[in-house]
């Protein structure tokens, strides 16, 4: 089966926590083959966009397509392309590393020979083999996420979501995971990430949407974007100004002069 | 550190870890959502749950004396009933003290304040524990004290029954200290003996008072049997020698009195010092780090069988899952105490025995889809991700269930059987029916249960279940689908003729064909 020219599409989707309203009315589509950043200030709704890609939560109203695959109808199809690395990485604290990851093997039926080989290569590149045979619940917060990237990644989805990703990762680690990604999708793959690091974002991704307060404020390729951010062309610089977050210089000055 | 903050953390704490399991339900989130100021709605709301269990247990406790006084001659007696309310405080008051334990450890609340300057995190725990958890103790023995005091016309029973109560409170904290803080110790790997040693030393303990209060008969022969001094210091038995014996005379009150303060004395001496070992762990106990183990290889199996050894493997190294799995057989197996040890022939005496034996097990063990969906945790998450439907994940655990029931159920028909030597079929139909009426609780509990949980929930715990109301509904509602069956299979031979004139056999196979029947049922209808 061809791969779609979209592997997300994103039509006027809400959802909202109680009366608390985490996205209103997104559009979105996401190209085959993309590294996709979701970014936007704490509590804007980018974890709430990747857990409805992901299939992990329903839309309250509104269509959310994944690989052509209706995530309302088509969930567990959609949960077998996907792998979804979630902000704060939930796993069975009392298994080990191992048993966990195999866990997760047998239900995406992956195969003894596979599996082995998929863990010797991306645990030896996250640089996580010792702590295979330990408890998650003993792992340090960043062996703990290198596990969860791990377990998102065993079953060669087609399209990966991360959260925040990077959280917790040693400098060797980040620059491998990052050369991974870009190598996947260079190969097809569609990634989509969230962060907070504009940097990364900039590094990293072809195309970006800035969420803000539940909204989409803009979608668009990376470039384009800098550009808005006028001499100092920086991803920064145009959030700040998408998101009317401007004028920040004087903060600092204020904050020092209340403790004087 | 002033008193006020220790108190104002205290409850901060308590209202955490009952907030962190509500705040996914759709009933309270509606709450909230119309709530002006949602802190203090938050607060009042948590204090409503505590008003709630308290006045839950002031009416047991009431109810289970006020129900012997109306029985009279064929009840138990007051030094029993005493003996009753403080074991089950004493009950109480370690579960509470060590689920208030367990989930601070895990829902990491103490964090915040081991590592702000607050001088004494350790009392903030233990003053959250006293109001909040073994406060309740209070509601379980002062009631039912009350209405033995004004019967008894006995004033000084109510004030030792609050000295007592005031001594197993602080008590227990210093045990819960001790047991749980053994657990913070990181672990990298897992020792198999752990478990084994857990379960074997919670069985005595627990195995022990259960048989006490199973034969009730046991402390008023006990008592005068040993000595007096003996008799006024053994504690837990020695609560209802002193109480009784007040009124007796002067030299047994002052007797008395002198040991409670005594207790108190000790037992406020040891609360004290726990709470320095336990801020000594706080500090440092939670970076303990086990040795590492040699790497193993794990096969792959079936989902099924995948899901199943992962349920397996969190039941046997999780501590409070695996004490909680293990409780219907210490409470049942004390009913197979007279039988065994009973010098009489078989007889239908120890046949209903026996069926009351595997009630008890069972309704007990209805518990276990709370247990297993509690032990979930913040794993619900992930079950979301996965591309699984939720009936493949809980089909395990109700697997799981019955197995373990099954476990449980089996051998101890056998020691029953053994024991009578005759009437195999009422034990095989026995159990062929409650084994049918267990699997219909445990698809009937798993679907009630879950529906139970939000659909945005990143963690389940009790609360999520409607905390002690809802798992006294949970219970009530067990007993209910147990006791049905029984009651229209005696009905049926009630006016239904029985061949041979076996009615009690009858009466078996009439319940286990609608416990069939239910189980039939229940896969239709939960399955």
């Amino acid at each position: 089966m061809s791969k779609p020219y979209h592997s997300v599409e994103v039509s006027n989707v809400s959802k909202s926590y109680g009366d608390v309203v985490a996205l209103s009315h997104a559009t979105l589509k996401i190209g085959t083959g993309q590294i996709f950043g979701v970014i936007g200030p704490n509590g804007s709704g980018k974890s709430t966009m990747l857990k409805l890609i992901a299939s992990v939560l329903q839309p309250d109203s509104g269509d959310v397509r994944v690989l052509g695959l209706d995530c309302r109808t088509d969930y567990l199809e959609v949960r077998k392309a996907v792998g979804f690395v979630p902000e704060d990485s939930v796993m069975y604290q009392s298994l080990t590393s191992r048993e966990f990851l195999s866990l997760i093997s047998s239900i995406y039926d992956i195969g003894d020979d596979t599996f082995n080989k998929r863990l010797e290569a991306l645990s030896q590149a996250l640089d996580c083999t010792s702590v295979l045979d330990e408890l998650i619940g003993s792992l340090s917060f960043g062996n703990k996420q290198k596990i969860s990237i791990i377990s998102a990644l065993i079953h060669d989805p087609e399209l990966i979501v991360l959260d925040e990703p990077t959280k917790g990762l040693d400098p060797r680690s980040f620059r491998i995971f990052k050369d991974m990604l870009a190598m996947m999708a260079s190969n097809g793959k569609t990634i989509i990430l969230s962060t907070h690091v504009m940097e990364i974002a900039e590094e990293l991704c072809q195309r970006v949407c800035i969420i803000y307060k539940g909204e989409i404020l803009a979608e668009d390729a990376v470039s384009a974007l800098l550009s808005r951010g006028g001499a100092r062309r920086s991803l920064e610089r145009a959030f700040l100004d998408l998101t009317g977050e401007s004028g920040l210089e004087n903060i600092p000055q204020r904050v020092w002069e209340a403790f004087r | 550190m002033k008193r006020s903050l220790t108190s104002e953390l205290a409850s901060r704490i308590m209202i955490e870890q009952r907030y962190t399991a509500m705040k996914d339900l759709a009933a309270f989130r509606r709450r909230m959502g119309h709530a002006e100021d949602r802190s203090r709605h938050i607060a009042r709301f948590v204090m409503a749950n505590y008003a709630a269990g308290a006045m839950t247990f002031s009416m047991v406790s009431a109810f289970l004396v006020a129900w012997n006084s109306a029985v009279g001659g064929t009840g138990t007696s007051p030094q029993n009933l005493i003996f009753i309310l403080f074991v089950y405080s004493l009950l109480i008051n370690l579960y509470n003290g060590f689920y208030m334990m367990s989930s601070v450890r895990r829902e990491k609340l103490v964090e915040p304040l081991v590592y702000s300057p607050v001088p004494d995190p350790e009392k903030v725990l233990f003053w959250c524990y006293i109001l909040y958890y073994g406060s309740l103790a209070f509601f379980v023995t002062v009631p039912g004290t009350v209405i033995l005091a004004l019967e008894l016309n006995s004033p000084l029973l109510i004030v030792a029954s609050v000295l007592w109560t005031a001594v197993i409170v602080l008590l227990t904290w210093p045990v819960t200290v001790f047991l749980t803080t053994r657990s913070w110790r990181i672990k990298k790997t897992y020792r198999t003996l752990d478990p084994v040693v857990r379960i074997i030393s919670f069985a005595i303990t627990l195995g022990g008072l259960e048989v006490m209060l199973y034969t009730p008969q046991l402390i008023p022969n006990l008592l005068p049997s040993v000595n007096f001094l003996t008799s006024i210091i053994a504690f837990p038995f020695n609560i209802p020698y002193i109480m009784e014996n007040l009124s007796r005379s002067t030299t047994d009150l002052l007797a008395g009195f002198a040991v409670t303060l005594g207790y108190l004395g000790f037992s406020f001496l040891a609360a004290s010092s726990s709470g320095k070992y336990l801020g000594r762990k706080l500090v440092s106990g939670m970076a303990e780090v086990s040795g590492p183990r040699a790497g193993r290889v794990v096969t792959q199996e079936p989902i099924p069988s995948a899901l199943e050894r992962k349920d397996r493997k969190i039941l046997i190294r999780d501590s409070q899952v695996s004490v909680l799995m293990v409780i219907p057989v210490i409470v049942a197996v004390p009913t197979l105490f007279p039988v065994l040890v009973s010098s009489q022939p078989a007889s239908s005496n120890s046949i209903g025995i026996y069926y009351l034996m595997l009630s008890i097990t069972a309704i007990c063990a209805s518990f276990y889809p709370a247990i297993l969906l509690i032990a979930e945790s913040r794993s619900f998450e992930l079950w979301r991700q996965l591309p699984l439907e939720t009936e493949t994940m809980l089909s395990s655990k109700k697997r799981l269930s019955i197995k373990m029931f099954a476990l449980f159920a089996i051998p101890m028909t056998i020691l029953a059987l053994l024991r009578n030597g005759s009437q195999w079929e009422y034990y095989v139909s026995v159990l062929t029916g409650l084994l049918a009426g267990y699997t219909f609780l445990m698809y009937r509990n798993y679907s009630h249960l879950f529906s139970r949980i939000p659909e945005e929930a990143d963690r389940v715990n009790m609360e999520t279940f409607g905390g002690t109301i809802g798992l006294l509904t949970l219970f009530t509602m067990s007993i209910f689908f147990l006791v049905v069956p029984v009651i229209l299979g005696t009905l049926a031979t009630e006016i239904i003729p029985v061949p041979g004139g076996d009615r009690l056999l009858a009466n078996s196979f009439v319940d286990a064909g609608i416990n069939i029947a239910l189980m039939i049922w229940g896969f239709a209808r939960y399955g």
